[in-house]
């Protein structure tokens, strides 16, 4: 799932910039300065969503995975929809009004991922193993990465008019969008044990965040796991 | 409304810096397209895209290999194997280009997926970091340190593209690119010691709160 959602979102931001010029004829210097607004909300986005939603709301997150899902799609859908501009024509307000929304929205998706769906992984994998899950996690995303820009190009080099081809790479993205809503949905409806452990309550995620806290390395977990054995045995004396 | 204690906030930025050598870093190709394309690199579409390929492509088969590594071995040595690795690969690309040698191309390829790997790695002991010390602030921390290094993509865009026009010298942006992959090497030397220090003081007061409960 994080394969398909990281192909909907990052590979993105590579092609958006020339996405605008070509499409709606902004200046590469009106582009490059919209496209700076995901990297700065983006971070933003994340306070957002772990702080007011996942924060307040913490057994709902498979219901946020779809959220997140649905706001992949959106953007995709606005920039599809408007319509190109013909040569030598500059992008009108509403057009600009529209790119902000779409890349805010964009923005807030992409903090959902980031904030809400890769961290859920610690909640389904024991800690002995957390390396081992996010790098297979770190091993979807770069084959993402990997792959996504050779589906990119061959959209973008189909036929004559650079303009439509854009239009299509939105399409492309689309389609992506909504196999990862799909996969949400279908992992919302799952009821296996480890599907479920997702929506743990939060004091079940505090507690073993918690418990791991105190065993940051391997070469001290001895030391507390001794100390902690003692406790047993100390009969305390009474006279 | 606090957002993070001191010591999370000290922990969250120490795990987004570990990763921004290799985030600034991993675009630089994108960043010198034109000249590279030029006299005297000549690179072919193909010869340039290779150096996103073979970045991106090993780390998709043997990521999970460095993630299975990292478990089994102890953490500060995982730190400092990989980010030594990953500025010991960006210098000698860096290298490569100021010298010009003979197939020195091979050598860049090799030293990509080396990199790529070892980039791998760096987001992976962030996610290990953090997954250890986050506690109940854990999701604000990852989402922190995943979003915020894409701030230092875009700046590499910006720096490497100046640095170039400035001295028309691909190797100079590069040896800068390496002199972030340092200071991921020198924040991988204070994040063992600040992780060490926080586990000794845990431990003290773990064994305190037993002496008290006697």
């Amino acid at each position: 799932m994080i394969f398909v959602c990281e192909c909907a979102l990052g590979p993105f931001l590579d092609n958006a910039t020339d996405l605008l010029v070509k499409r709606f004829n902004f200046s590469y210097v009106t582009a490059g300065r919209l496209m700076m607004l995901p990297f700065g909300l983006t971070p933003v986005m994340s306070l957002v969503w772990s702080k007011l939603f996942v924060g307040k709301y913490p057994t709902k997150r498979r219901l946020f995975f779809i959220i997140t899902g649905l706001q992949a799609l959106i953007p995709h859908v606005i920039l599809y929809v408007m319509p190109n501009n013909p040569p030598n024509t500059s992008p009108v307000a509403y057009q600009y009004v529209s790119v902000i929304i779409a890349l805010s929205i964009f923005s807030l998706s992409f903090a959902g991922f980031c904030s809400v769906m890769i961290p859920s992984i610690s909640l389904i994998v024991e800690e002995k193993s957390i390396g081992t899950a996010f790098s297979a996690v770190g091993s979807a995303s770069s084959l993402s990465q990997a792959l996504m820009p050779i589906f990119n190009s061959l959209v973008i080099d189909e036929g004559a008019q650079l303009a439509n081809n854009y239009r299509n790479l939105s399409l492309l993205y689309g389609c992506m969008a909504i196999v990862t809503i799909l996969l949400c949905i279908f992992l919302h409806q799952s009821t296996s044990r480890t599907m479920m452990t997702i929506d743990n309550s939060d004091d079940d995620l505090k507690a073993k965040l918690l418990i791991s806290t105190t065993s940051s390395f391997s070469g001290l977990q001895e030391d507390i796991s001794l100390t902690l054995n003692l406790e047993p045995d100390e009969e305390p004396h009474t006279d | 409304m606090v957002l993070l204690s001191r010591n999370e906030w000290l922990f969250t930025v120490l795990s987004i810096l570990i990763v921004t050598g290799y985030t600034y870093t991993l675009d630089w190709p994108q960043a010198l397209e034109t000249p590279l394309r030029e006299p005297p690199y000549n690179f072919s579409t193909f010869q340039f895209n290779m150096l996103y390929f073979a970045a991106l492509l090993p780390v998709g088969l043997l990521g999970i290999a460095i993630g299975i590594t990292i478990d089994r071995i102890p953490l500060p040595i995982s730190i400092m194997v990989i980010t030594l690795l990953g500025f010991v690969a960006q210098l000698t690309i860096a290298m490569c280009f100021l010298t010009m040698f003979t197939g020195f191309y091979a050598l860049l390829i090799a030293l990509r997926a080396v990199y790529g790997l070892t980039g791998e790695g760096a987001y992976t002991i962030q996610a290990v970091v953090v997954q250890k010390l986050g506690g109940e602030n854990y999701d604000v921390m990852m989402g922190l340190c995943l979003t915020i290094p894409l701030f230092f993509d875009a700046l590499n865009s910006f720096v490497t593209t100046t640095l170039y026009d400035a001295t028309l010298e691909a190797s100079v942006p590069l040896f800068v690119c390496a002199g972030m992959c340092f200071m991921s090497v020198i924040v991988g030397c204070i994040l063992i010691f600040k992780v060490k220090k926080l586990d000794k003081e845990n431990l003290e007061s773990g064994k305190k709160q037993i002496h008290a409960e006697e």
